[in-house]
């Protein structure tokens, strides 16, 4: 049996063509009207088929490959529509696009999950609601203002000027077409495998990056208190309060560090200390809050006291233009960041009901977390001059975090 | 190392007492509070009802009539049960709490005032589960006798968020009370000091 029944294959290059950029929207309506008009007899072939496999447990072959197909062409048309891939696609959805899903033959399928289908998807619609967005997906077209269109929306502006699509951009709406392409494949009874949103295995192979700002989460145990997690909200309340305080001296800092770095070149040690510590804390807060990790966090945003940990590089020297103009540069990822809040809520409103019933957080959906975690902690990191890296928006290979360097103690010896 | 400076690390070392001159002025803070409230006291206690005071006859079963009244007691003796049942529900819960809440202690990568504030919060959260059923009786009975009109899950809401408030209140108070004394803590109290912070809730 496949391990993943469905699942995304990502050869393309990275290059782009100017032209077609410039005018892809337009290029993509001959797709976007056939993929419409397929759409319909895809939902005939639908229905067909969910009664087909409620009374034989298998989905018809040629059914599924109907259906297979045009899973496959509509990931096609929104990789082309969303800037992830530059190819014309075919009109058939044949394999071989450097965007393209396998899915795997019939197989058997438990009757139950294929007769409740459409109220167990409810939870992964959620999900695919901020990864893509929901209402699009009719006609199966896969875009709007979830991760994949805030993502294809600026790298339209990057391709465009350099002919190019940087790979965090490319890799984010990735991750968002292979969540696509697993729900629909689930959608339409093409599997019963339940779509994975861990963005670890959905794109294949992916980079080990050395930022200067990283979060790990792989030694953070899944189980969950069941007592915590009901009373998460309210449990964080004394640390939203500090971290509001905490907030309004880190805007002062943040100021002081701005003119700082521009003179010097370089942020204070001391300031990059301070900034590092909210920046971390902060994390923690939501790392507990979002339900990525179980146990209540220390309030001094100390290196290597939380399992979920944001590991921040010591003061590097940095460009000034990046320096005077970042408020003004920060604001694409700002965009990023904002999409992959809208995750981390459907995360956590998942998180929270898984976690009440199994006591345990699915793996996939710790990992979609931590990844918005990371990016959001990357734009605050940039944000507040810890590091002129600018944040990436894909996802990463997992490395544990290296061992913190020496910090000076808290000023609260530790004891919160 | 010299004997003086040895000395002097003993001493910075050792649990700090208080200075008698401190002392002197707790114990005589204490002693006027207490002369102050025996004052009160002795002013206070020979009231007397002033001449001429006539208060006005009260027969209940004339004024609202036996059903009525039978009717009352029956309301209010639901409600005592209730609260009592209420109670005896929120002391074996608080027993079991005493005994195991420790164990929720793993539930904290804090220090130890981030770790007790955590158990003031869930020592809080316990008690209004605790208390939730019989609250959630008084309710229905009200609503039954048309005391009330409030829904039942408006007054979850309101009862859930109002242990927001509670939670931040118990949270700031241990912080406050186990903040200043921190310092003085010795390490082995690490281990034990979620009591002093469940017997707080």
């Amino acid at each position: 049996m496949n391990d993943r029944p469905v699942h995304l294959l990502v050869t393309d290059d990275l290059q782009r063509s100017r032209l077609t950029v410039l005018f892809r929207l337009l290029f993509a309506l001959p797709h976007l009207i056939w993929l419409a008009l397929w759409g319909i007899a895809a939902f005939v072939a639908v229905v067909l088929n969910w009664f087909a496999t409620l009374i034989a447990a298998t989905s018809p072959r040629a059914l599924h490959n109907f259906l297979a197909a045009y899973v496959r062409y509509a990931i096609h048309v929104s990789a082309y529509l969303s800037l992830a891939a530059d190819p014309f696609p075919d009109f058939l959805g044949r394999p071989g696009y450097p965007v393209d899903v396998e899915i795997a033959p019939p197989a058997r399928q438990n009757r139950w999950t294929v007769g409740f289908r459409i109220v167990l998807a409810i939870p992964a619609l959620l999900l695919a609601g901020t990864l893509t967005t929901a209402g699009a997906r009719g006609y199966g077209a896969n875009y709007g203002t979830g991760l994949l269109g805030v993502a294809s929306f600026l790298g339209w502006f990057a391709a465009l000027a350099r002919a190019r699509m940087p790979r965090g951009l490319r890799d984010a709406m990735a991750y968002a077409l292979s969540y696509a392409a697993q729900l629909d494949a689930y959608l339409f009874l093409l599997t019963d495998r339940y779509p994975n949103g861990d963005p670890q295995v959905a794109i294949g192979e992916l980079p080990a990056r050395d930022d200067p700002i990283r979060l790990d989460a792989t030694g953070a145990p899944l189980e969950r208190s069941r007592l915590t997690v009901f009373f998460r909200l309210l449990l964080a309340l004394p640390h939203i309060v500090w971290l509001t305080l905490w907030g309004i001296a880190a805007f002062f800092a943040a100021i002081a560090n701005w003119f700082a770095t521009l003179i010097g070149g370089r942020s204070p040690e001391a300031l990059h200390r301070f900034l590092a510590a909210y920046v971390r804390y902060q994390t923690h807060v939501y790392v507990y809050l979002y339900l990525i990790a179980n146990p209540f966090p220390g309030f001094t945003g100390r290196e290597g006291s939380y399992p979920v940990e944001l590991t921040i590089a010591a003061p590097q020297n940095q460009n000034r233009w990046t320096v005077g103009f970042r408020i003004f540069l920060a604001i694409p990822a700002l965009f990023i960041s904002s999409a992959y809040g809208g995750v981390l809520y459907v995360v956590a409103l998942l998180g929270w009901f898984t976690g009440l019933f199994v006591a345990r957080m699915p793996l996939g959906l710790r990992n979609a977390g931590a990844l918005a975690l990371r990016y959001s902690a990357q734009t605050n990191g940039y944000l507040y001059l810890l590091t002129d890296a600018y944040p990436y928006s894909g996802p990463v290979a997992a490395t544990p975090a290296q061992a913190p360097p020496q910090v000076s103690p808290s000023p609260l010896g530790g004891v919160v | 190392m010299t004997e003086a400076e040895a000395a002097s690390t003993t001493r910075s070392r050792a649990p700090r007492t208080p200075a008698p001159r401190t002392l002197l002025a707790g114990v005589a803070a204490v002693a006027i509070g207490a002369g102050l409230w025996l004052v009160a006291e002795r002013l206070l206690w020979p009231t007397t009802v002033p001449a001429g005071l006539h208060l006005p006859r009260l027969h209940p079963t004339g004024s609202f009539g036996k059903a009525y009244l039978a009717r009352s007691a029956s309301y209010a003796r639901f409600l005592d049960v209730d609260a009592l049942l209420s109670r005896l529900a929120l002391l074996a819960v608080l027993c079991v709490y005493a005994k195991r809440g420790h164990g929720l202690m793993r539930e904290s990568a804090a220090g130890p005032i981030g770790t007790g504030m955590l158990l003031g919060m869930l020592g809080f959260a316990i008690v209004w589960i605790a208390e939730l059923p019989f609250g959630l009786a008084a309710v229905w009975w009200e609503r039954h006798h048309h005391v009330s009109h409030q829904g039942y899950a408006s007054w979850i809401f309101q009862s859930f968020t109002s242990l927001g408030g509670k939670f931040l209140f118990v949270s700031l108070a241990l912080l406050i009370a186990a903040g200043g004394g921190s310092r003085r803590l010795p390490r082995s109290a690490g281990s034990r000091c979620w009591r002093p912070f469940s017997a707080s809730t």
